[in-house]
């Protein structure tokens, strides 16, 4: 910060990243119109408050331990070495607050440390908070109108501060042992959020049980009407705008990719801090949007909700690889992705009984883990770092770390919490109050008011 | 005179700034209130959540729901 150009690179990456938080705030909002519009009447304000409240729960959590984790966990620790020293990430240091980067008072602090991190730890901190309220949020969705809020917290919490966080710092970080060793790549975390999202919402669901009255005797599904068609088709044009700012928030905006002999070139580059560019990814974006969308459309022939579905499946399929795909790579995948996962959703529906009520395991799921294990393919022998020594992109390198994100950290961890919770009598409401609906009390106090309302009018 | 921060002017060189936030060391005592929050917060939504359902369930039940 000591001459113009340090100055505007750090300033400007600093802005960077704030923007892109309050784009991905409408991811948030996005999820919320959508489920509150996929429940039906009876269900909706609680549908609408146990994922609001996720945004609390899930930011305390991060503050406290999350942000660390990811700095942490890098090695394993076990793997390619020990926990990992990242005294700024700590939940009691001073540059988790307002810092103007001088001398630290904390001893454990440098002053590179502070120097670094005083105007960037913030906005990296909300960027990974918002990618952790998605992946949260993409949990909520398959539950509704029978988890009890406060188990769905509890496993939010697991999934937004903890296993996401770790899989992040195991892949999705510049030195991540999955990285080093698998040559694991997930540009803009097809894996890390959505392949582990759906893993973790597969076995919720599980312990869960579908909602009253899903399967027929033969065992075929019922179909819940969306209750608000519009709210599902707004929420999901807002996931979409949101997604941008996650595209963007996967960028480090501007780095000197060739420090070597003197010589700079700068560039965006990925959180690996391999090269790429905004207009290249952009291009893909919309291209595997189109895709989805497309395939969505087709499947389902023309229903409003698997289309949206559909594009946002398209994106998420292609991400993984879309820092380095042609724009046809990423149409052609994303309609491959979709396609698979809108099929899967069926078999394993009828199959297994799980009702996912917004398809959630499918399209964060399935077609997250279907793009990290297509990317193997499409980029193999690509290097996966900039640092000598790392594995180069495989296909089994990604196999392993799409059944790492979606089994390992995604899976097992929520089986067992919901398992847990199962125990204890607290992950499902009862019975009665499903029949009636979650707001049954609030709806009549509602109508209660109103009839005392319309007697006053007349009186 | 009385001062909770670290920072005496604005006028001096910033790069000898540091946190800007006041009572600067006691981040421990501030993150213990905090955490009691957060889990009390969870603790208490349990239980309320556990007597709002069974209430419930009592009195649809008795109204034959």
């Amino acid at each position: 910060m000591d001459n113009e150009l340090s100055g505007l690179t750090v300033i400007f990456t600093e802005f960077y990243y704030w923007v892109t938080v309050v784009l991905m705030f409408l991811i948030h909002v996005g999820f919320c119109l959508y489920e509150v519009g996929c429940a039906r009447e009876k269900h909706k304000l609680n549908t609408l408050m146990k994922n609001a409240m996720l945004i609390p729960m899930i930011t305390l959590g991060f503050f406290f331990f999350g942000w660390w984790l990811y700095f942490a966990m890098q090695n394993g620790p076990g793997i390619t070495g020990g926990l990992k020293e990242a005294p700024w990430s700590e939940p009691l240091s001073e540059l988790m607050g307002p810092h103007m980067g001088g001398e630290p008072v904390n001893e454990r602090l440098t002053a590179a440390d502070t120097a670094t991190w005083a105007r960037l730890n913030g906005v990296f901190w909300a960027a990974f908070l918002l990618f952790s309220w998605t992946a949260g949020s993409i949990l909520s969705g398959a539950v509704i109108e029978r988890i009890r809020s406060g188990a769905f917290w509890l496993l939010a919490i697991l999934v937004g501060c903890v296993t996401w966080v770790v899989d992040a710092a195991w892949g999705w970080s510049d030195s991540g042992w999955m990285v080093q060793v698998l040559g694991y790549h997930d540009a803009y975390a097809s894996g890390v959020i959505h392949g582990l999202a759906g893993g973790s919402a597969l076995a919720i669901l599980i312990h869960l049980g579908p909602r009253l009255g899903r399967f027929r005797a033969d065992g075929s599904p019922r179909v819940f009407p969306a209750h608000n068609v519009w709210l599902v088709a707004i929420g999901m044009f807002l996931i979409y705008t949101g997604f941008w700012g996650f595209y963007a928030a996967c960028n480090v905006p501007i780095v000197d990719i060739d420090p070597a002999d003197g010589r700079s070139f700068f560039s965006a580059t990925t959180i690996y801090l391999t090269p790429t560019t905004l207009s290249g990814i952009t291009v893909n974006f919309l291209m595997s949007l189109a895709g989805g969308l497309i395939v969505g459309y087709w499947v389902s022939s023309g229903d409003p909700f698997w289309t949206f579905q559909g594009g946002l499946g398209g994106i998420i399929t292609a991400s993984a690889g879309n820092d380095l795909y042609h724009p046809y790579q990423a149409f052609l995948l994303a309609i491959l992705g979709v396609f698979c996962a809108y099929r899967l959703h069926y078999w394993v529906e009828r199959k297994f009984k799980i009702d996912d009520a917004v398809g959630a395991v499918a399209i964060h799921g399935y077609c997250g883990s279907i793009g990290v294990i297509a990317a193997g393919f499409l980029l193999w022998g690509y290097p996966s770092s900039i640092y000598e020594g790392y594995a180069p992109i495989t296909p089994w390198g990604q196999l392993a770390g799409a059944a790492i994100m979606f089994v390992g950290l995604g899976f097992i961890p929520c089986y067992l919490l919901a398992w847990l919770l199962k125990r204890a009598g607290v992950l499902r409401i009862p019975r009665a109050v499903e029949l009636a609906g979650m707001d049954h009390v609030i709806l009549a106090d509602e109508a209660a008011q109103l009839e005392e309302l319309a007697s006053a009018e007349r009186a | 005179m009385l001062s909770t921060g670290s920072v005496e002017t604005w006028q001096g060189n910033p790069l000898e700034l540091g946190p800007l936030y006041p009572f600067v060391g006691a981040e421990a005592i501030m993150f213990v209130a905090s955490l009691i929050v957060f889990v009390a917060f969870l603790v208490w939504k349990f239980k309320w959540e556990q007597a709002k359902y069974d209430q419930q369930a009592k009195d649809l039940n008795d109204q034959g729901r």
